[in-house]
């Protein structure tokens, strides 16, 4: 058998080696001549590309986008804190009951710029912005009678809103255009940023007054978020003109949901399943008694220790679950604007009445003292002690939803008060002593902006 | 059946069974034995090669090879073995017949003729090269001193740096070699097994424990591997391509070879031990000054006369309720090794389990192994070589987490909550946490179980096709597939910390990363004239990696589960899908003239798909030089001391893709609730760049390579400059954009610049004593040289990392450097032996208090860099009456810090229960200053000397008489008593050095509540039949 085949093998071992020769050499060559494009070519299936949002179809997601956006930057995550908390925290609705040193800067009114988790709520809420800009823009190309138009406007208007109450003056609002590139903004006043709302507000107006009946959460939200624009502004009659349509049950909430952690109430999640904010007792000497009040507006209890081992975690049943709703604006508060605007027209009557009316409109959170909201039948005599309740109503009817901080400051702006009588004094309960800061700073990071050189203006 | 299609098919079956034909054809056998010039006692592991081919075998016990197949006429054959000097020989090889060549070799300390695997594929032997290239001899290291991959890496090479993060059972370490070049990417250097590309994640896990996590570079076997090459750098790594910056770990695995099937058995035991002492908490109640009680009245409030102490109180719940335990090892190994004239095979299984020092610290590993190499015809051969690898991982919850056992303990009470209650009020309803500040014992803690399960194949076909005698093709093809399965069970009512861990949940997340390999290279030899010769190279090279991830959590666990079918709120699922692929061309040429200089230079182009779509492909030049210029006519033999000589010099360029994802603009798709309902909406995902190209890094190298005394020292000096640009830097943008934090350019450079000299001797080799040294020494040198402009033209401002900020990345310093505000001095005025910062600038005043007693820096300064930079290692080895063999091994490293944040946040954070802040008495005037320092806004005093000396591997051998091995049927025996972090000489006040909270995070360095280092003593017994 060998005999016959071994010459055969070896013609075919000889044929093999010429062409498996030739055959690498070709795949050689077919390796460097072939079109790579291709096999480069990866497809990405996890995100969406930026080609693909366009048209009316995409309207509904890009909707979402934006209230979604707004969420996360207004009422937090179960990852990182919103506009709502970090206000509450560095007025007197919380207090740090953990160790990490930039929230504890934030509840001692003494920030650094360069503190990363204020980096992180100030680009959550320049996100909201910038996403609630660009699905307007959306809305206007493709349905701009759309109702949902109207809410998106609002959304892009109430984040300027709390840009302006909750930070310095000087805010830059930037953006990114579709070849890549940057457009960066100069930093706008106070006024700037309450005027640029206000007009979005009045859009907002037109497009859910013209949508009819099916407009009519939308058209109460602007209603709502003009008249809190101009009394910040300090129109105070026009703050009451805007709100005077708003029924007393109106709600808009921002909705949470157990769904995902983005979705999650964030002063629920950081206060009860992280510990680390608890409720103040009157901190900082000024600061509003909340867990005596026990109000039913904002019921306070204690559920243990916070994560620094130490402070009692003192928490409300206002946001008692993740999926608890933060509430951005009701009925109860135009209430509060029209009793302001009386008291500023020294009609204190009417101004009793509303207060009055705020209170039977505010929704009661299980736990509280129920006596708390009963009717009050005389006004305080002097104008500072009628000030003074019209605030503490504020205070515990708009409850960490981002009200307390644009409310300090305005009883600095527009009531003459010294700064040290309404925002938390004195000994800091983890060392120290309170800072003096009554806004936020822009973080440290917006100097690669380089239209940005630093706050304009820090007081109050 | 057409007659030509019958042809092809009885052509194909004669080829597969035509080996015994074409062996008795045109083939002969050589055969020999290797022996020891100076002992004549024959040598183990000789390495013998054809010359010119792939043929080769390696010695086996009594120093016999066999190889077959080899071609007639006139061959050359090579014996070489670490340790000893190539020896080669001319053999004349005649069909059919058996030639016999004996090598006698003798002891030498030098390489130059040991062979190294290049990057196409082929062999070469180290003379060829100009470049350092470190080999590690496995068989040369005692691996019952080592507990993993890192381990046998570590200190064994000088520019490679492995710093093991901690003592916990499975954790991984950071391994760089010469230093750090990206700012942004990773730094892990480029793993390659049996010629194809494997996963090289030093941190691969989805889920956290605190710190740690696996390094897939551990799932490698130590006993599979035959030898290991470091190849350094981009001089060395050009044709490495797009991966290669960091340089590249190469592992070939150990191969058959012709004869007697050899078994090789290995079991192995041992303990393991936490040899620290952890120190008690401490707390100071007193008086504040309206006479309310206080419990925490330290150093600082006393200072500040607003308490006054009543008592020190103190508590250590690691006694209270210790979590430790002894750990133990387990190994057992059995391999089988040989063939015959067509083919041979190694084939072997591998069995460990370490058990930790806590109870729920715990793995188990298989490895499986076949190699078959298989000559099929004169011309082509081929090797397959698979690996299988089953591993399953428990983790303990520790470093920077409220659950972890030393977290818990370390940041506990000072009084214990337990059946005493010695502070009722205090512990309120807590009566079982002891002191843990995670409100209970660890043993209840370790009902989280936090698994990682891999399952891990890395296989590659390699084939080795040579047509003619002066050109040959080599094409590698091969995978590494790791399914690995991250899960966690929280038990519901065994967690009280917080509500969500109350209520249980599980988590299981299935990824499937795979690294998919292709390499085709044919090389072409000539000699040009006499003297001279020409090899050329042309190559290509297809790569892709592929991660394919789904994550899945429920919460709401059902009792008695651990599924997440037991599952019933919170559903979350997500998935992660990337695809990374490259393509490379090559060419090499390299010129060598009478053996003895060598020229080579090389060019590779690559093309990559996560490059941005405005960059196309990258050019990556080399060139080296080789001179043995001691085997020239003029050099002066008479110099008995000088007996060799080489000078090297080479230069490379390599690089380093952007991540996956990185170059592009996109959205990431989110749920959102919209008036109630969940419905999908997408966010800002990365904001892209699509200009970006790869990082860049060039390196020069120069050395020398020297043999003294007849080549029983060597020296090997080598000097190296690595400068990275078009480093990518994730540049912050500004916040109002209201895009991601940061975006990838290309703008920075970095530069590390070293020296390394390894040392190896053979002291004395008399018959029956040998006294071996070796030493690797290591200086490096990093630093940013320009962290770049961005777009706007302006600098790109430092960027600040780790524990509080305290690193950063800045120009001018090494990456990660501790940049913080130094104490500048303390003093104690009054003398009332305690330090206070009442009336310094920007402190509380205090009337009638002393004056400022600390000085702090104006501004943040540059404290030291986290990493070595310079690393020592001394390696003696005594062998006695070649049964006994005693080694030891020394690491030195220096020249570097540790931020010691476990004191820092134990003495100034919110929980303030150390010593120093609680007792005077306890704490020295530096100490209270370092704490001070913390509550003043720096923790500079924390960033410490690290610098260590550790005694790490300590074993004895005892290699059984034949007579005795013979008795037990093996044909040798030998026993191993081996010890592993054995002593450590530091003024570092922390409890290890070594550790990092970060795990083998790329710049974060911090001792942050981390398991230290442990100790461990083994046993193993080897049988060789």
């Amino acid at each position: 058998m060998n005999q016959i085949n071994v010459p055969f093998k070896a013609r075919v071992t000889r044929r093999v080696a010429r062409v498996g020769a030739a055959g690498a050499l070709a795949a050689l060559a077919a390796l460097a001549g072939c079109n790579t494009d291709k096999l480069l070519n990866v497809p990405d299936g996890d995100v969406v590309s930026p080609d693909v949002l366009v048209g009316r179809s995409v309207l509904p997601s890009a909707l979402a986008a934006a209230i979604g956006d707004f969420a996360v930057a207004y009422a937090g995550s179960a990852g990182s804190e919103g506009q709502a908390q970090m206000a509450g925290l560095f007025t007197d609705e919380l207090l740090n009951a953990e160790s990490f040193p930039t929230r504890i800067e934030v509840d001692q009114r003494e920030i650094n710029p360069i503190n990363a988790t204020m980096l992180t709520i100030f680009r959550d809420i320049a996100r909201a912005r910038a996403t609630a800009d660009a699905v307007g823009g959306r809305f206007k190309e493709f349905d701009p009678t759309n109702r949902s138009y109207a809410e998106v406007l609002a959304l892009a208007a109430y984040s300027r809103v709390l840009l302006a109450e909750n930070y310095c003056s000087g805010v830059p609002l930037s953006s990114s255009n579709p070849d890549g590139s940057f457009t960066y903004g100069k930093p706008q006043t106070t006024v700037q940023l309450l005027t640029q709302a206000l007009a979005q507000y009045d859009s907002a107006i037109t497009i859910a007054t013209a949508a009819g009946a099916a407009g009519s959460a939308q058209l109460n939200l602007a209603r709502l978020g003009k008249g809190r624009t101009l009394l910040d502004l300090g129109q105070f009659a026009a703050a009451a003109a805007a709100v005077s349509a708003v029924p007393d049950n109106f709600r808009y909430v921002i909705f949470h949901s157990e769904n995902s952690g983005r979705q999650n109430n964030g002063v629920f999640a950081f206060a009860q399943l992280q510990r680390r904010f608890a409720i103040p007792d009157g901190e900082g000497i000024n600061g509003i008694r909340f867990v005596s009040l026990n109000d039913p507006r904002a019921p306070v209890s204690r559920v243990g220790t916070g994560f620094d081992a130490v402070s009692p975690l003192m928490v409300t049943s206002k946001y008692a679950a993740r999926t608890a709703p933060t509430p951005l604006a009701e009925g109860s508060e135009a209430r509060l604007i029209e009793a302001e605007a009386a008291l500023q027209a020294d009609n204190v009557v009417l101004y009793l009445d509303k207060l009055n009316e705020a209170r039977a409109a505010a929704v009661k959170y299980p736990g509280g003292d129920a006596t708390r909201t009963d009717k009050i039948d005389t006004p305080p005599v002097t104008r500072g002690e009628q000030v003074d309740l019209l605030f503490r109503e504020r205070a515990l009817t708009m409850f960490l939803t981002s009200h307390r901080l644009s409310d300090l400051r305005r009883l600095v702006r527009q009531y003459g008060r010294d700064q040290a009588s309404v925002f938390p004094v004195g000994a800091y309960f983890k060392g120290g002593i309170f800072g003096n800061d009554v806004n936020f700073p822009i973080p440290f990071e917006e100097k690669n902006n380089p239209e940005f050189t630093g706050c304009i203006d820090r007081k109050a | 059946m057409s007659r030509g299609f019958r042809r092809i098919l009885l052509g194909a079956l004669s080829l597969a069974f035509a080996v015994p034909a074409w062996a008795q054809t045109g083939t002969g056998i050589i055969t020999g034995r290797v022996m020891d010039r100076a002992n004549q006692r024959p040598i183990e592991g000789v390495q013998v090669r054809v010359l010119g081919t792939q043929r080769g075998a390696q010695s086996d016990a009594t120093g016999q090879y066999r190889i077959a197949g080899v071609p007639e006429g006139t061959a050359q054959i090579i014996a070489q073995r670490i340790g000893y000097s190539a020896s080669p020989r001319t053999v004349t090889v005649t069909a059919g017949q058996t030639m016999t060549a004996d090598f006698t070799l003798a002891v030498s300390a030098t390489q130059l003729d040991q062979v190294i695997v290049t990057a196409t594929g082929e062999t070469q032997r180290k003379r060829e090269t100009g470049n350092s290239i470190s080999s590690i001899d496995t068989s040369a290291i005692t691996l019952a001193a080592t507990t993993n991959f890192s381990s046998v890496l570590a200190a064994r090479a000088p520019g490679v740096s492995v710093v093991n993060a901690g003592g916990t059972t499975g954790g991984g370490s950071r391994i760089r070699i010469r230093g750090s070049n990206s700012i942004s990417l990773s730094n892990d250097p480029l793993l390659i097994i049996d010629g194809i590309r494997a996963d090289n994640s030093s941190a691969s896990s989805s889920l956290g424990v605190g710190g740690q996590a696996p390094s897939r570079f551990n799932d490698i076997n130590p006993d599979e591997i035959e030898s290991i090459e470091i190849i350094k750098g981009p001089a060395a790594a050009a044709l490495y391509g797009t991966a290669a910056s960091n340089g590249v770990i190469q592992i070939t695995t150990k191969k058959g070879r012709a004869g007697r099937t050899r078994w090789d058995a290995n079991v192995e035991g041992g303990t393991s031990k936490d040899v620290n002492t952890y120190p008690s908490n401490y707390l100071a109640f007193g008086k504040r000054t309206n006479g309310s009680f206080t419990t925490n009245c330290n150093i600082d409030l006393q200072a500040r006369q607003l308490c006054t102490v009543d008592s020190v109180v103190t508590n250590s719940p690691l006694r209270n309720s210790n979590p430790f335990q002894n750990g133990n090892r387990r190994q057992m190994g059995l391999s089988a090794a040989g063939g015959g004239d067509a083919a041979t095979y190694f084939i072997s299984g591998d069995y460990s389990r370490e058990q930790g020092v806590y109870e729920v610290n715990h793995s188990q590993q298989m490895n499986l192994r076949t190699n078959i190499r298989s000559q099929l015809t004169k011309t082509l051969d081929a090797a397959v070589s698979v690996g299988y690898i089953n591993s399953d991982l428990r983790l303990p919850q520790n470093d920077n987490n409220l659950l972890g056992v030393l977290s818990a303990a370390l940041l506990g009470r000072a009084y214990d909550c337990g059946p005493s209650r010695s502070y009722p009020t205090l512990c309120g309803t807590d009566t079982t946490s002891r002191g843990y500040v995670s409100l209970q014992i660890p043993k209840d803690i370790y009902a989280i179980n936090t698994r990682q399960q891999v399952q891990r194949f890395i296989g590659s076909v390699t084939s080795n096709f040579q047509p003619l005698s002066w050109l040959n093709f080599t094409g590698t093809a091969g995978a590494d597939v790791n399914n690995r399965f991250d899960n966690q069970t929280i038990p519901p009512e065994a967690i009280f910390l917080s509500p969500p861990l109350r209520e249980g949940s599980r988590t299981a997340n299935r990824a499937v990363i795979s690294i998919y390999s292709t390499n085709l290279n044919g090389t072409a030899t000539y000699d040009i004239n006499p003297t001279l010769r020409s090899t050329t190279s042309l190559g290509g090279q297809y790569n892709r990696e592929l991660l394919r991830r789904t994550d899945a959590f429920g919460a709401k666990l059902l009792g008695g589960t651990n599924s997440l079918a037991g599952t019933n709120a919170r559903f979350a699922v997500s998935e992660v899908n990337q695809d990374v692929r490259t393509i490379g061309y090559y060419g090499r040429e390299q010129l060598a003239w009478r053996d003895k200089v060598f020229l080579t230079g090389s060019v590779r182009t690559d093309r990559n798909s996560a490059f941005g779509q405005n960059f196309t492909n990258i050019l990556y030049p080399a060139a080296s030089a080789s001179w043995v210029i001691g085997e020239e006519d003029f050099f002066p033999k008479r110099l008995d001391v000088v007996s060799l000589l080489r000078l090297r010099s080479a230069y490379g360029v390599s690089g380093q893709r952007p991540g996956f994802r990185a170059a592009d603009f996109f959205y990431e798709p989110v749920a959102v609730s919209v008036s109630g309902l969940d419905v999908p909406g997408f966010t800002i995902g990365g904001p892209g760049n699509a200009g970006l190209r790869p990082e860049k890094s060039r390196e020069i190298e120069g050395g020398f390579d020297l043999g003294l005394f007849e080549d029983r020292l060597s020296v090997e000096y080598t000097r190296y400059t690595k400068r990275t640009t078009d480093a990518l830097v994730q540049v912050v943008l500004a916040p109002s954009l209201g895009l991601g934090n940061t975006r990838f350019l290309n703008v920075g450079q970095v530069t590390n610049r070293g020296d390394e000299i390894a040392l190896r001797g053979t002291v004395v080799n008399q018959q029956n004593v040998k006294f071996d040294i070796s030493s690797n020494f290591t200086y490096s040198k990093n630093v940013l040289d320009d962290l770049g402009r961005d777009p706007q033209g302006n600098p790109i401002p430092p960027i600040f990392q780790g524990f509080s900020s305290t690193q950063v990345i800045r120009n001018g310093l090494p990456l990660g450097a501790y940049f913080i505000t130094p104490i500048k001095s303390f003093n104690d005025l009054n003398g009332d032996g305690v330090i206070s910062r009442v009336n310094c600038p920007r402190q509380p005043v205090v009337v009638g208090g002393p004056a400022c007693e600390i000085t702090l820096g104006d501004s943040a300064e540059y404290l030291g860099t986290p990493f070595p930079t310079r690393e020592v290692t001394v390696s003696p080895s005594l062998t006695l009456f070649e049964n006994f063999r005693v080694s030891a091994l020394f690491d030195h490293r220096g020249g570097h810090k540790l931020q010691n944040f476990t004191r820092a946040f134990r003495c100034a954070s919110g929980f303030q229960n150390c010593a120093d802040a609680a007792d005077r008495t306890l704490s020295s005037l530096k100490d209270q200053a370092n704490l001070l320092g913390v509550l003043m806004g720096t923790q500079g005093g924390y960033v410490e000397d690290a610098t260590f000396t550790k005694l790490r591997e300590v074993a004895l051998t005892i290699t059984a008489p034949k007579s005795v091995a013979n008795r037990v049927r093996a044909g040798a025996a030998s026993l191993t008593i081996a010890g592993r972090n054995l002593k450590t000489w530091t003024k570092y006040s922390g409890f290890d050095p070594e550790v990092n909270a970060l795990g083998a995070g790329n710049f974060n360095s911090s001792d942050f509540l981390t398991q230290p280092n442990i100790r461990y003593v083994t046993a193993r017994l080897n049988l060789t039949f």
